[in-house]
């Protein structure tokens, strides 16, 4: 009688267990999306990038570009942004859309699976009475952007379009799951 | 067969299911990303392999709407205006950028009611609808106003008395005592569909107490 109810009990166990971790396969708690294509490395774990029209006078927007770079590098993700004077597509930069409630843009050019051209953007308009944590945020998902990374509809993720910019400024552990997956 | 033998497979098999849960779950966490398409905020220009992603203010609630709105108006699209290019020089705002263009489409609009803000009763809206950069043409992700149509919609106030959305959504068509949210962006915007006109105004109302 004992064994008959183990059993019962083991088969019950089982199955209850592989239908949990079968659910778990189906909705993930990570919900990063990914664009099709990533960057070749300038040096292991380097993706080089220029400024476009940013100057040396504006220094605010290299700034938080530079801040949101330093975010992804101090990350647990595999890869950073490194600048070089020429011989790379993927560019920094602002613009300036009037009228236009959009923080920033990334326009991306992939060719078989490649990135080929990052253009990250961020909208000078929209953004020049925000704070710096602010400024960092849209930066530095703009970069994400730039690495491959889609929009992701986690709470907290700095791709994530809800996001609170003043306090999600740097990469989270969504951002860099979906990273490393790329990567 | 004995007992013995019925647990030994029952055992095996309770293994082999747990397993294959397992070694799927494992093979999916390392393996493809769970969606590989973006979804929010996105447009692919398909042909030219040339993606666009925007960063943008996304609301969820008619307090975060109505608090970031300049104002907030009732009435009706009564035509469309001329368009005019919003894209400036940064180093100076007065001049048009030289690299790029981002064309709008401006809409006039006669209110009804001032739900936020004070005003006339006729104001104009300007919505960028595409950009034309590397003489490539890139739709921006828009939901056209339809004149003859009467909104609510959240505006903030932009150059020459223009007024432009202050993020998604924000536009409600009116249609037979409906609300209808109007996006391009996928996201579900649970607490702001499925109202009636009467209850969205209200819900304004109430928030801006």
């Amino acid at each position: 009688m004992f064994n008959k109810r183990l059993v019962i009990a083991l088969t019950a166990l089982s199955f209850m267990l592989s239908i949990s971790l079968m659910a778990y396969r189906v909705n993930p708690a990570s919900a990063y999306t990914l664009i099709g294509g990533k960057q070749n490395f300038y040096s292991p774990g380097v993706v080089a990038f220029n400024w476009g029209n940013l100057t040396d006078t504006d220094t605010i927007w290299r700034q938080a570009f530079l801040q949101a770079s330093y975010n992804w590098d101090s990350t647990q993700s595999t890869v950073s942004w490194g600048r070089v004077s020429s011989g790379t597509n993927n560019i920094m930069q602002v613009y300036y859309a009037q009228n236009s409630y959009e923080y920033g843009r990334t326009q991306l050019s992939i060719s078989s699976g490649i990135i080929t051209k990052a253009w990250m953007e961020i909208n000078q308009y929209s953004l020049q009475n925000k704070s710096w944590n602010f400024k960092v945020s849209v930066a530095g998902h703009e970069q994400g952007h730039g690495f491959g990374l889609g929009e992701s509809s986690v709470d907290p993720a700095l791709m994530n379009q809800s996001r609170d910019r003043e306090t999600i400024y740097k990469p989270q552990a969504d951002d860099i799951r979906g990273i490393n997956d790329i990567y | 067969m004995n007992l013995k033998t019925k647990k030994f497979l029952t055992v095996t098999l309770g293994l082999l299911l747990i397993g294959t849960a397992f070694t799927t779950y494992l093979k999916d966490s390392s393996g493809s990303s769970p969606v590989t398409e973006a979804q929010i905020g996105t447009i692919s220009t398909a042909s030219s392999g040339t993606k666009l992603f925007l960063d943008i203010p996304v609301y969820n609630n008619v307090q975060d709407l109505l608090q970031l709105s300049d104002i907030v108006v009732v009435g009706k699209v009564v035509g469309k205006g001329g368009s005019r290019n919003l894209a400036r020089n940064p180093a100076n705002p007065k001049d048009e950028a030289s690299d790029r263009k981002i064309i709008s489409q401006e809409y006039s609009f006669m209110v009804e009611e001032w739900v936020k803000g004070d005003g006339s009763n006729r104001i104009d809206i300007v919505y960028p609808e595409y950009t034309v950069i590397d003489e490539q043409q890139i739709q921006e992700p828009i939901v056209a106003l339809e004149p003859g149509h009467r909104y609510v919609l959240f505006l903030k106030q932009g150059m020459s008395n223009t007024y432009y959305g202050v993020g998604e959504p924000w536009q409600f068509q009116l249609l037979n005592g409906q609300a209808k949210l109007r996006t391009a962006v996928d996201d579900k915007f649970q607490e702001l569909v499925g109202l009636s006109e009467e209850e969205l105004v209200s819900k304004i109302k109430n928030a801006s107490k």
